[in-house]
């Protein structure tokens, strides 16, 4: 089938006619639109190419079925995106028997810097992936789901199976962790 | 890239009633990394008080609504912990601290794939049982 004349569309204009019109064929646009984005973001927690490949399609199969249920109260891409956390995180936990607890009890951030006193301004991004790849990975998907992907907290908490409160601490800690790390590393210059 | 470097590290402002102000700051003079939001009429801040997390709530003539304090499992009291090990280990508690009553919002894995959140009141019974 062309798909060429809905390839303007807006991705929730697309999701209501694959199911209300059933026309399922439309999904290759918004897999066209989102498998570049989806993968990043798998790799960026997986770290492996196989396993993101295999990951990226299943997310994909996984959004297709569970499209009916999509209620549109956010964007379709944070939906998906949230579903991609979701994915990758859990097969973490499963694979890697991934224990956010125990590594934050035995990595305690050794001092909470008062960021008011540093300026934050300069930070180099490049030093912050880095940095972003010492952490525990829960912490840098919370981080890139808040900060990068700005979803919701409520959507967050779900990706990762912890309340809003839950969430919104963890959050604040990643960052105090973040912030501790990038001084100590790089207290050359931001 | 800029988006996240933006929203990560740049301070947002947000418009506070005095009464807020001086209520948050007399019940927390040593807090540090004060973020506040507003959720309908409520103000929330989410800041550090002693190097741990903390959620505290205000209405507009900055009467505390509740506080909430991230707290290690094993600090949870005796009558507590044992009720939510037995739905599972415990991966979370926060300590929920109103006016006049005191909560625990304890978050468990049954297994690597299965979180349980159980609201309990300070006699350890449950009052939220809630599959994440």
């Amino acid at each position: 089938m062309n798909t060429d004349q809905y390839k303007s569309l807006k991705d929730e204009e697309i999701v209501s006619i694959i199911i209300n019109e059933k026309n399922y064929d439309l999904f290759q646009i918004l897999y066209e639109r989102y498998n570049r984005k989806v993968h990043d973001k798998c790799y960026g927690l997986l770290k492996n190419k196989e396993l993101t490949d295999d990951s990226v399609q299943n997310i994909f199969e996984k959004t297709f079925e569970k499209l009916p249920s999509f209620k549109g109260n956010s964007s379709f891409s944070s939906w998906l995106y949230s579903v991609s956390y979701n994915y990758c995180i859990d097969l973490l936990r499963v694979k890697n028997k991934l224990h956010y607890p125990n590594w934050n009890s035995s990595n305690e951030i050794p001092e909470i810097i008062d960021e008011t006193e540093e300026d934050l301004t300069e930070i180099n991004y490049n030093r912050l992936l880095k940095i972003f790849d010492l952490i525990h990975p829960e912490e840098k998907a919370l981080l890139l789901m808040k900060y990068n992907d700005e979803l919701p907290i409520s959507e967050i908490g779900i990706s990762l199976r912890i309340s809003e409160s839950a969430a919104k601490m963890r959050i604040k800690r990643a960052r105090a962790r973040v912030v501790f790390l990038y001084k100590k590393i790089y207290s050359d210059t931001y | 890239m800029k988006r996240l470097i933006r929203n990560l590290f740049l301070r947002k402002s947000l418009r506070l009633p005095n009464a807020v102000v001086k209520g948050f700051s007399e019940h927390f003079n040593t807090s540090k990394n004060i973020e506040w939001s507003k959720i309908g009429k409520i103000y929330e801040v989410l800041f550090y008080d002693n190097e741990t997390e903390k959620i505290a709530r205000y209405d507009k003539k900055g009467n505390m609504i509740e506080v909430r304090t991230n707290i290690a499992p094993h600090l949870l009291p005796e009558n507590i912990k044992p009720v939510a090990e037995n739905k599972g280990e415990i991966m979370n508690s926060i300590l929920i601290n109103k006016p006049d009553s005191l909560f625990y919002e304890v978050i468990v894995r049954e297994n690597p794939l299965k979180r349980i959140m159980l609201l309990m009141n300070d006699k350890a019974e449950i009052l939220e049982l809630k599959v994440l």
